[in-house]
């Protein structure tokens, strides 16, 4: 049970920042939400699995027809409907991911998806033709070398969500507990390593306040380098 | 060390740090992932500081078979059980090597959360189809953190070695020593040893603890104040037995086959043997490592069993020049097809054994009639062992199967002339 609330406080800003999204999106086609919602019924339980794949086969052969007989909207419509349900569908894959791994990559994914979709709504691509256009553009930019960043700003007002993501990460640490058992156990090394984050914190959110183009690096420079250190030191005491 | 669990997750959070770092830069989401990241790393170093900390002697362990010598073809149990004695709560993994024995049922590997003074216990069912040596173990503790992600494996033993011995190592039955076999020169009347003749009264002495109950001298104790008498006797006619087996290649035909058989059918004679007071030596003559083990009472018949079961076919061999090695027995018993031994070769080895007051008997297993080609090659065998009696006369070609009793036989008769 806590480790469901804990995976689903991590969740949680993907999942907002996709709704907010998705209020501004133009809904007048119905294939929108066929496609979304099929998606998301086949990944939510096994209970609607079967629903699920006749929604999407159904809807898929039909609209398929349509645009070889020349009407293109709902084609675009449902696989517009498809891309904007990826996030959700991430987070339930996270949610139900047996391992912290899984569950790390789902938040991960399904956050960057959710803002690459609000980025995309924002610069008012409500139309789900365009909304559809605009995504797959974005997505194949990641393999481009003009473009060196493809996730946008975070969504306005940015303190909720930057609380609201600090929040989901300590989820995050939390679900380490949570796993693999009924409830959580907290030892020593757990312990440890939170009085270690917490210190480091401070270094930061100051580092990446004082320089955001440099901070990236910084992290990641000192993240390799804390792991070289660690590599190193286990290899010679075990 | 990481599990596998652990060892994702670390791939994992490399990936997502360098993208969310490099293409994909969102500040709260790239802190986010630093920060799980960061946690991950450190709780690695300190899970790995903390289980490094446990000792193999911070777990007692015992490892009890059902059968401390299994036959070939029986089943028997395995129990291993692991207590924590490290002073606090380990998630431990318990697994034991069964090596190439088959598990029938349950499992060598069992996992939980042991407290101080708690133990688990591995509990499964092995198999040997043939017998041999076999390794079982060691068993080793996988300790993890409690969150599965780094691990340490403990060694707590050494390699178990266990002997299977032959499916046929069994007490050989009453029906065997009167089984009715080709007569032989020691074949007929002779002393009873139903009548004591095996055992002739030495002394009467006090009785000591751990002596037979049935050698107490009843009317004697009667007679005495509170003492206990026992009778001692001393056996006359003790034999030294010796069989000379051959374990080459060539006796590796049939099914079972005749280097089984034949080391089954030696098993349960010498412990026949044994059990009337002979001393028993077995030279594998043939085998990957030719060895002569004596067994001279009942104490050393688990030895010789283990010597048996550990026999392995080799190179192929010079009988005579190994024969001459050999001293004097009463009784020698070759046993095994002995492809490679012609009739002057037999008969130098039955001088040999004769000028050291022993009698020579050979038996050529034949292997069990299933098909058209054993058939004729059982009948080359018979007229082998015709050949060979021109050179001495105790060569018997047998079914593989009857070994037992014409050894059985063959020993009774030599007791009764001794």
């Amino acid at each position: 049970m806590i480790d469901k609330a804990l995976r689903l406080t991590a969740l949680f800003p993907p999942v907002l920042i996709t709704a907010v999204a998705l209020s501004r999106i133009d809904m007048s086609n119905p294939f929108v939400l066929v496609g979304m919602f099929s998606l998301i019924f086949i990944s939510a339980t096994d209970r609607f699995k079967w629903a699920g794949v006749v929604l999407v086969y159904v809807p898929a052969i039909y609209t398929v027809y349509l645009l070889l007989t020349g009407t293109v909207s709902p084609f675009l419509g449902l696989a517009a409907g498809y891309i904007i349900s990826t996030p959700y569908v991430l987070a339930i894959s996270a949610y139900r991911s047996p391992n912290v791994a899984g569950l790390i990559t789902g938040y991960y994914t399904s956050y960057l998806f959710a803002l690459l979709l609000y980025g995309a709504v924002a610069g008012g691509n409500i139309q789900p033709e365009r909304l559809f256009l605009t995504l797959i553009r974005n997505l194949l930019g990641i393999a481009s070398l003009e473009r060196v960043n493809m996730t946008p700003a975070t969504p306005e007002p940015s303190a909720i969500y930057n609380s609201l993501t600090a929040v989901a990460t300590f989820s995050l640490l939390a679900c380490f507990a949570a796993l693999e058992a009924a409830k959580p156990r907290i030892n020593t090394a757990f312990i440890k390593s939170l009085l270690a984050v917490v210190a480091v914190l401070p270094f930061i959110v100051f580092a990446s306040d004082f320089s955001p183009a440099a901070s990236s690096f910084l992290l990641l420079g000192s993240l390799v380098s804390l792991l070289a250190f660690l590599a190193v030191r286990m290899r010679w005491r075990m | 060390m990481l599990t596998n669990q652990g060892f994702k997750l670390l791939i994992t959070l490399f990936i997502l740090s360098i993208v969310s770092s490099t293409v994909s830069v969102n500040q709260p989401l790239t802190l986010s992932i630093f920060v799980v990241t960061f946690f991950a790393l450190v709780y690695f170093y300190f899970a790995v500081e903390d289980i490094r900390r446990v000792r193999a002697n911070d777990f007692g362990f015992s490892r009890k078979l059902s059968k401390t010598l299994p036959k070939a073809g029986e089943k028997f149990e395995v129990v291993v059980n692991v207590v924590n004695l490290a002073g606090r709560k380990l998630r431990v993994m318990v697994l034991d090597n069964v090596g190439s024995l088959n598990v029938v049922s349950g499992s060598s590997v069992a996992e939980g959360y042991l407290g101080h003074g708690e133990a688990i216990a591995v509990r499964y069912v092995l198999l040997a189809g043939e017998r041999g040596l076999y390794r079982l173990g060691p068993v080793s503790v996988r300790v993890s953190d409690d969150y599965g992600l780094v691990c340490r494996y403990i060694t707590l033993e050494e390699e178990y070695r266990l002997v299977v011995a032959s499916a046929g190592s069994e007490k050989p039955r009453l029906s065997d020593a009167v089984k009715k076999v080709e007569p032989t020169l020691f074949t007929g009347s002779g002393s009873s040893y139903q009548q004591g003749v095996d055992d002739v009264f030495r002394e009467l002495t006090l009785y000591e603890e751990g002596q037979p109950l049935k050698s107490i001298d009843w009317r004697r104790t009667a007679r005495e104040n509170g003492e206990i008498y026992v009778r001692k006797y001393d056996k006359l006619n003790l034999l030294k037995v010796l069989f000379l087996v051959d374990c080459s290649r060539a006796n590796q035909l049939g099914k079972p086959s005749i280097l089984d058989s034949s080391l089954s059918a030696v098993s349960a004679a010498a412990l026949s043997m044994l059990e009337k007071g002979d001393v028993v030596s077995v030279a594998t003559v043939g085998s990957s490592k030719p060895e002569l083990h004596s067994a001279y009472g009942m104490k050393d018949y688990e030895g010789l069993v283990k010597f048996l079961s550990a026999v392995s076919p080799g190179k192929s061999y010079d009988l005579f020049e190994y024969v001459k090695e050999l001293g004097a027995y009463h009784v020698v018993f070759m046993v095994g097809r002995f492809v490679g031994v012609d009739g002057p070769t037999l008969r130098k080895v039955f001088e040999h054994f004769r000028r050291g007051g022993g009698i020579l008997f050979t038996l050529i297993p034949m292997t069990d009639e299933k098909n058209r080609i054993e058939t004729a090659l059982n009948e080359l065998e018979k007229q082998r062992a015709e050949s060979l009696k021109q050179y001495c006369s105790y060569v018997y070609a047998v079914k593989q199967n009857e070994l037992l009793p014409h050894l059985i036989h063959l020993h009774k008769t030599m007791r009764m002339t001794a």
